[in-house]
């Protein structure tokens, strides 16, 4: 299980520059991230476009390394299969593999995920029809639209029920219907005991499904936010946030 | 085990439903009605023209696919980021390697076999009417073998490119250059050994045998010559080509893997 005081993520003291190209300057993206989620927590990542939440994640994952500072995942090391095994990843503007269909997709990420035989078809109807694409599910991906590549993402997502779900972006190209859907997801996996990090620019929906909230901008976190407690709404405090942090500078 | 056969099987399936297969099944069928055609024009060295045509156009044919296909499917992973999601799937890196791998090769004796299957009856239909030319059809199949074990070694090449670098361009052209590098270097060698070759600075004469050292020879895999002109070749000599085929390839495969493990994956 995860760590002794209970956190699925912690993260500490991060830093990441990336090298650059042959005439670029690196570039430092995380300056000292730190913070941590704890088991059951909804927790969301809110700073402008390019602050280092996709960046984040990505460390997280395993899939980039910081340069210096520690990641634990349920105790253990991103990247490692135990981990895995775990925790599940929506990417920002997914892109799957194209000439499989939508079934054979989901299909190969459950059994990754440990499923199998009447259990896996099963899931794999069961999660088609709740993210509406029970009828699509012949379909090659590269036939799906935007929304659609979202909704299987979102169904590979929770398949297979995994402790920590990680979703950049995940109400991004959906229709109201379609966000509705997803909120109602995350809120039901949450109940489930699960722990969700995502990242949104919709504050809005970030408000009403997340436990608590940081700020990034400029590859640091500004301020931990506990949505429970505010007062006012979350993109006054946001702004308020960055505006402090530019006249500072 | 059961997640590099679970990545194998997806390569698979990738590779089945992309379009230039079948282009290549069709061109296949379309080159084997122009036997009759070829026959009617050459009626003297018939047997042999054939073979080497129906040789010639696998090689090609197995070959371009084989690298369309695997610069197509692993490095657009790179290009799209689908390689970010999918190292974060319940796997190890290294099995995202290996399965790619084996589901490319599976691929290749797919496609190997139905391709000859479909030319071999063919040469050996028209082989019939010339006694003179005998037809073995184990060595189409000797062949086969070589051939794979040629697609196994670039796939793995094709890998390593994969782990070493992000940019597709710089892939394609060092697996090219593997290639045509691998397929010259033996006639370099002879070159050496002729006058002018004798003459050459030994600056780069140590420079070309460096590079044969670290190329894969190509050529040894190359048995359509000996096999059409009916010289065969000793079992043994076979045998070290296939065992020299085997063992690049686990070496290559097994830096690549190295590599990946370490890989940046933007
Ligand atoms: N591979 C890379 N090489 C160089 N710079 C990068 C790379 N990836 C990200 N960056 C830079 O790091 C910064 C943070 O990027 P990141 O993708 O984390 O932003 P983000 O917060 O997710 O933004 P968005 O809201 O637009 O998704 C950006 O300035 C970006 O240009
Ligand atoms: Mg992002």
């Amino acid at each position: 299980m995860s760590a002794v005081n209970g956190n699925v993520v912690e993260v500490t003291n991060i830093c990441k520059t990336f090298k650059g190209d042959l005439f670029q300057k690196p570039f430092s993206a995380l300056k000292d991230i730190s913070f941590e989620i704890e088991k059951g927590e909804s927790f969301g990542l809110i700073g402008v476009n390019g602050a280092g939440k996709s960046t984040t994640i990505k460390i997280i994952l395993g899939v980039i390394f910081p340069d210096s500072g520690e990641v634990k995942i349920l105790g253990d090391s991103p990247g490692a299969l135990k981990v895995k095994k775990k925790i599940s990843y929506l990417p920002e503007n997914p892109v799957f593999y194209e000439n499989l269909n939508g079934e054979d997709f989901i299909k190969f990420v459950g059994r990754l995920r440990g499923l199998e035989g009447k259990v896996l078809r099963d899931e794999v109807e069961r999660w088609l029809f709740k993210v509406n694409l029970e009828k699509d599910g012949k379909k090659p991906l590269k036939k799906y639209s935007r929304g659609m590549i979202q909704r299987i993402g979102l169904a590979q997502a929770f398949i297979g029920n995994p402790e920590l779900v990680i979703l950049d972006e995940p109400l991004n190209g959906l229709d109201p219907l379609g966000r509705r859907m997803a909120r109602d997801l995350i809120e039901e996996t949450l109940r489930l005991g699960t722990t969700v990090f995502f990242t949104s620019h919709i504050l809005e929906d970030i408000e009403r499904i997340c436990h608590r909230v940081a700020i990034i901008h400029s590859g640091r976190i500004l301020r931990f936010v506990d949505v429970k407690d505010l007062k006012e709404g979350l993109e006054e405090v946001f702004i308020r946030t960055l505006e402090e942090y530019e006249e500072s500078n | 085990m059961k997640r590099v056969i679970e990545l194998a099987r997806i390569t698979v399936k990738q590779a089945i439903k992309e379009r230039s297969f079948y282009v290549i099944l069709i061109a296949t069928l379309l080159a084997v009605l122009a036997v009759p055609v070829l026959y009617s024009f050459t009626m003297f060295e018939v047997p042999r023209v054939l073979a080497g045509f129906a040789l010639s156009y696998t090689n090609f044919a197995v070959l371009i696919l084989m690298l369309f296909l695997v610069m197509n499917l692993s490095q657009t992973d790179l290009d799209r980021k689908t390689l970010q999601y999918v190292i974060s799937l319940p796997i190890r890196r290294r099995d995202y390697v290996f399965g790619r791998f084996l589901g490319f090769v599976f691929f290749a004796c797919i496609l190997i076999f139905f391709i000859l299957a479909i030319t071999v009856p063919f040469v050996a239909l028209f082989s019939r009417m010339r006694p003179d030319a005998p037809f073995y059809i184990g060595y189409y199949f000797l062949y086969g073998v070589f051939l794979l074990i040629e697609v196994a070694l670039l796939v793995a090449i094709a890998l390593l490119f994969l782990s070493l670098t992000s940019r597709t361009i710089v892939s394609m052209f060092g697996v090219a250059g593997c290639y045509i590098v691998g397929h010259t270097m033996d006639e370099v060698a002879e070159f050496l050994r002729t006058g002018t070759g004798m003459n050459m600075p030994v600056f780069s004469k140590a420079v070309i045998q460096v590079v044969r050292y670290i190329f894969p020879n190509l050529a040894l895999f190359d048995v359509k010559t000996a096999f059409i002109y009916g010289k065969g070749m000793d079992g043994m000599s076979l045998f070290l080509s296939l065992l020299y085929g085997v063992l690049y390839t686990v070496i290559v495969l097994l830096l690549a893997v190295v590599l990946f493990e370490k890989k940046e994956v933007y």
